[in-house]
């Protein structure tokens, strides 16, 4: 261990984990509100318009 | 707010190349005759710390202005902000708890330094507990204003810890101090610098990702109460 290998890749993967997790996290968390925006935005007060192909 | 938003895209990709030239310095950059290999520990932890106290400054006047003007904005930004430093704040810790084992021999002390970034921490974990704990979005985004600022009085603490205390971590790695001898110099201060870049870019990318995320989560909320009333 003379050369601290082990630590430096510890650290490193770490904050891979850390920034890149949250980065795709997010990510994901956005894409699935906006798509369920746009179900919402498609739908008219009274129900569902023709366009929404969830409630034909 | 929504061009702040549009302009991320952009500045993602541009932390991806800067991140890609700082790695490249990073190990390309010489051993510390000191600390060996184990110095590029350092490129994570301390832009991490710098991010970690940097983020908190910034929620401290997203805060002031929430409380001020009554943005909603400033209150987005303020529920955005708090993940993301706290992310920063948990590399810092782990980081430097890792490089301690082979150079101090242990993985933690109760040092001036170390508690005060633990006090972060908790704080940024104290703030997203009350945003998410509170139903009325009021209420909660004043008590989030308020602990934040009340939170910025350990800025300064983690800052000046190493000058004001003796402690076993070492000076800041910027800069001189009288007290404290040279800071970090030489062949080893360019991969520093641009990770700091690196990760201050990294920074403004993730708080504009959440507000993102936060926005759209309010507007499918209000959308979804709407809906129920109609129904």
């Amino acid at each position: 261990m003379s050369d601290y290998s082990l630590y430096i890749h510890a650290v490193y993967l770490l904050a891979l984990l850390v920034y890149g997790g949250v980065t795709i996290l997010w990510k994901i968390r956005i894409k699935t509100i906006e798509t369920r925006i746009q179900h919402y935005q498609g739908l008219t007060p009274d129900g569902p318009t023709h366009s929404d192909p969830h409630h034909p | 707010m929504k061009r702040l938003i549009a302009m991320n895209r952009w500045l993602g990709w541009l932390t991806l190349i800067l991140l890609a030239v700082s790695l490249w310095l990073v190990f390309n950059a010489p051993i510390d005759y000191q600390q060996g290999n184990s110095v590029r520990i350092l490129y994570i932890h301390v832009p991490s710390a710098k991010m970690a106290l940097f983020v908190y400054l910034a929620l401290t006047v997203f805060s002031i202005w929430y409380l001020w003007k009554k943005s909603e904005t400033a209150d987005i930004l303020v529920e955005a902000s708090a993940p993301v430093g706290a992310a920063f704040a948990l590399v810092t810790l782990a980081s430097g708890s890792i490089w301690g084992k082979p150079m101090w021999g242990t993985w933690w002390a109760w040092d001036a330094r170390l508690t005060s970034m633990l006090v972060l921490l908790i704080l940024y974990m104290g703030i997203i507990a009350i945003r998410n704990g509170i139903d009325d979005p009021v209420k909660g985004a004043r008590a989030t204003a308020v602990l934040a600022i009340f939170g910025a009085v350990d800025l300064p603490i983690i800052h000046f810890s190493v000058v004001w205390w003796r402690t076993l971590h070492q000076p800041p790695s910027f800069g001189k101090t009288a007290s404290a001898g040279p800071a970090i110099t030489g062949p080893l201060l360019p991969p520093l610098l641009w990770m700091s870049l690196t990760f201050f870019l990294l920074g403004a990318y993730l708080i504009l990702l959440k507000a993102r995320e936060t926005q759209g989560r309010r507007t499918l909320e209000h959308l979804e109460a709407q809906r129920r009333t109609h129904v």
